[in-house]
């Protein structure tokens, strides 16, 4: 190891001068070189994409065509039933309201909690869309049992949108069954989810 | 005056200083020959000479070569150890033998072969510091980059190892033209002693009588030193040139036990520079030419004395580092660029023929109708859907599933019923969270089951006459009644309207028969 007083900077100052420059100018050229072909690769691999996914689909608009056929009128169908795109809970609730006073029950009390997304434990391929849900919490009073399937029936054929129930409570009321119209002798509280299909970036879906 | 041309091959030209004790010389070396030599007294205006000289001449590395009589040589052993021992030992032994000189070399020869087989070591010294001091300074003064210091004994034992056929105990006998008539003594090519002795000035008198009788001298000198066995002739080895060695062999004085060899200067300075040709004696240029040919590793000089050799050699690796850097940085970035340049094609080409795709794309297109997304998507919308609705679950299932197993037991009086929904059947179970352990009871094997639908229900038996025995059993068979359904996963009884387990605490009235027959089932049945 040389001592400091034995280093003279005045030999050594011009060549460390031009060491430096020398590796400001390396630096600079790899550096430039390097960022001048990592974007023009970017580019060529962004350019070779669209290419190839403009080639592909111009290979597939056959296919395409044939897609459209078999599945835009059920989509477009989805889509006024309220089970893609915005979800109908006015529709819902007369729906609700129509089958309680056709079914003449006893009581029915509805909430319907705020929108949020759903995930379901089931394999299910949604892949570009995002599901989902409003919880809605039902309380009915019925005469039988049979009330409750007569206004799920009615709700399958007059409300817009699917959805399922995860979960129900069935209470007798007395011992004894009683043939009052008004008299709830079954009260039955149940957990919908309604659920709807949206595209994954929040856009909305429109059609017509 | 001394005239210099600058030579513009800075980098690869070096020279040496060449000093005795009563001139100074130095030698060039040119493109593999040397070249100019220039002659300066031991005085006042030798070194005022020699200062002008480094002033005028390029800072090219400089050898310094000594050919005095102030150099000691002594051979000394010390014990085969290594590291910082070894360091300070040969340290000690060096402050013993030449308390008063810096300019002290080492040199390991071997082991002892008898003995506890000790390292030979043999110590050479400059004992008269102030014959380089002078020189030394100007040197430093001017920043001259110092290569080393070497003796002319430690030059020709680079030296003989060039030549065929040295004898084992060899001594060489040159002659320098500023310093005299040099002895050097090798064993087995290692160098043992030298001795420098005076010669009359060239011209006056014949050199042949003064080598004849120093090699008498000397040849008693290393027999007494035992250095060559008795039974072992010395072999003479001289150069000089031609003249003297025909006078030599005219003389042909013979000595016991002593062979003598005689070579050509003028030979040998050839075989070092082609078309070289001298014509006196000395060895001066053959040994200068074999010292800047070779380069030979210092052996004196401090290592603050060749700082400025260092600091040549560090700015040569650093402008060498700086081309090289630029070099590798234009090879690189010239990669990059025209690599760049290629992308940049293909990236043309590509956009063009993505254009022409897009144009036959839209045109296809047209004749479709437009959607909020893509064709593919559409598929994917509708298929969650349909998958949507195989698994949107009701209770219908279980209530007529459950209303079927009533049926055969009127007694039995539901009270509530909680109904889910679920992908397991062991949901809200102490094994819902451990599927290593199987549950407790499987009633049927549950092959293509999309999901569960599972119910804990709470009963009553009634009316109820306090037979536990005949209510345990009712529901035991109404258990296994609603097991017995096809669409039954499992039928668990979670409670019997009295509690016989040997955990519980049981207490009543025997007497009494009014008290409920409560009980709970959990059933789960698969829907397909």
């Amino acid at each position: 190891m040389e001592k400091q007083s034995d280093i003279d900077w005045n030999i050594l100052k011009g060549p460390l001068i031009v060491f430096c420059v020398c590796l400001i100018i390396a630096s600079a050229l790899i550096g430039g070189s390097y960022y001048f072909n990592s974007s023009l690769n970017q580019e060529f691999k962004n350019n070779k994409s669209i290419f190839q996914s403009i080639s592909q689909r111009y290979l597939d608009v056959d296919q395409e065509e044939k897609l459209l056929r078999d599945y835009y009128p059920k989509f477009v169908e989805l889509y006024n039933h309220g089970v893609i795109g915005r979800e109908k809970r006015l529709n819902w609730i007369e729906a609700l309201r129509q089958g309680g006073e056709n079914i003449v029950l006893p009581s029915l009390t509805y909430s319907i909690n705020s929108q949020e997304e759903h995930i379901p434990d089931y394999e299910i391929n949604y892949n570009g869309y995002v599901l989902y849900r409003s919880s809605m919490e039902l309380d009915l009073g019925m005469l039988h049992e049979g009330d409750l399937f007569k206004l799920i029936d009615y709700m399958n054929k007059s409300a817009d949108g699917i959805y399922t129930l995860s979960e129900c409570t069935f209470r007798m009321n007395g011992t004894k069954v009683q043939f009052d119209k008004d008299h709830a002798n079954i009260s039955a509280s149940c957990l919908l989810y309604w659920i709807t299909i949206g595209l994954a970036g929040g856009q909305e879906i429109k059609i017509g | 005056m001394i005239s210099l041309q600058k030579s513009n091959s800075e980098f690869f030209n070096r020279r040496a200083l060449f000093i005795s004790a009563d001139k100074v010389s130095v030698y060039h070396w040119d493109k593999g020959q040397l070249g100019t030599t220039y002659l300066f007294d031991i005085d006042a205006a030798g070194r005022d000479n020699f200062e002008r000289y480094l002033t005028e001449s390029e800072k090219t590395p400089m050898t310094i070569l000594v050919d005095v009589i102030e150099e000691e040589f002594r051979q000394e052993t010390i014990p085969h150890v290594f590291g910082s021992d070894r360091t300070s030992l040969i340290a000690r032994k060096q402050s013993r033998l030449f308390r008063d000189t810096q300019y002290v070399h080492v040199q390991n020869q071997g082991r002892e072969e008898e003995g506890r087989r000790d390292d030979s070591l043999l110590f050479i010294a400059l004992t008269n510091e102030e014959i380089v001091k002078p020189w030394l300074e100007l040197i430093d003064k001017y920043k001259v980059p110092l290569k080393g210091i070497l003796s002319v004994p430690l030059l020709l034992q680079s030296y003989i190892k060039t030549l065929p056929e040295i004898s084992d105990h060899a001594l060489i006998v040159t002659m320098q033209s500023i310093s005299g008539l040099r002895q050097t003594f090798f064993q087995k090519k290692e160098l043992k002693i030298s001795r420098l002795s005076k010669l009359p000035r060239y011209g006056t008198d014949s050199y042949a009588p003064k080598i004849e009788s120093e090699v008498e001298k000397i040849q008693r000198y290393l027999n007494s030193l035992r250095l060559v066995p008795n039974d072992i002739s010395l072999d003479v080895y001289v150069i000089a040139d031609k003249l003297t060695l025909d006078e030599l062999e005219k003389r042909a004085i013979s000595l016991p036990m002593v062979k003598k060899h005689y070579l050509d200067v003028n030979l040998l300075l050839g075989a070092i520079q082609k078309d070289a040709v001298q014509t006196v004696p000395f060895s001066d240029q053959l040994l200068l030419s074999h010292l800047l040919k070779v380069q030979i590793k210092n052996c004196y000089a401090s290592s603050h004395e060749m700082r400025y050799m260092k600091m040549r050699n560090i700015r040569h690796y650093m402008n060498a580092a700086s081309v090289a850097l630029l070099f590798f940085s234009f090879i690189y970035s010239g990669l990059n660029f025209m690599g760049g340049l290629t992308y940049k094609q293909e990236s043309e080409a590509a956009k063009n023929k993505a254009a022409f795709y897009q144009v036959r794309y839209d045109l296809a297109r047209e004749r479709l109708p437009k959607t909020p997304v893509e064709p593919a998507q559409i598929k994917v919308a509708v298929d969650a859907v349909a998958t949507l609705e195989e698994y949107k679950a009701t209770p219908y299932e279980m209530l007529t599933s459950i209303g079927k197993g009533l049926e055969q037991y009127p007694q039995i009086k539901l009270d509530d019923i909680d109904w889910s929904f679920s992908l397991d059947p062991n949901k809200g179970t102490a094994i819902e969270d451990n599927y290593n352990n199987p549950p407790a009871e499987v009633m049927t094997d549950d092959k293509k089951v999309k999901y569960y639908q599972i119910s804990n229900l709470n009963a009553h038996i009634e009316p109820f006459d306090g037979d536990y025995r005949e209510a345990i059993a009712m529901v035991n068979e109404l258990a296994e009644t609603l097991g017995n359904f096809d669409s039954t996963h499992s039928v668990t009884i979670e409670s019997f309207p009295l509690d016989i387990s040997s955990k519980a605490t049981l207490q009543g009235n025997a007497q009494a028969t009014n008290k409920a027959a409560l009980f709970s089932l959990r059933v789960v049945i698969g829907v397909n």
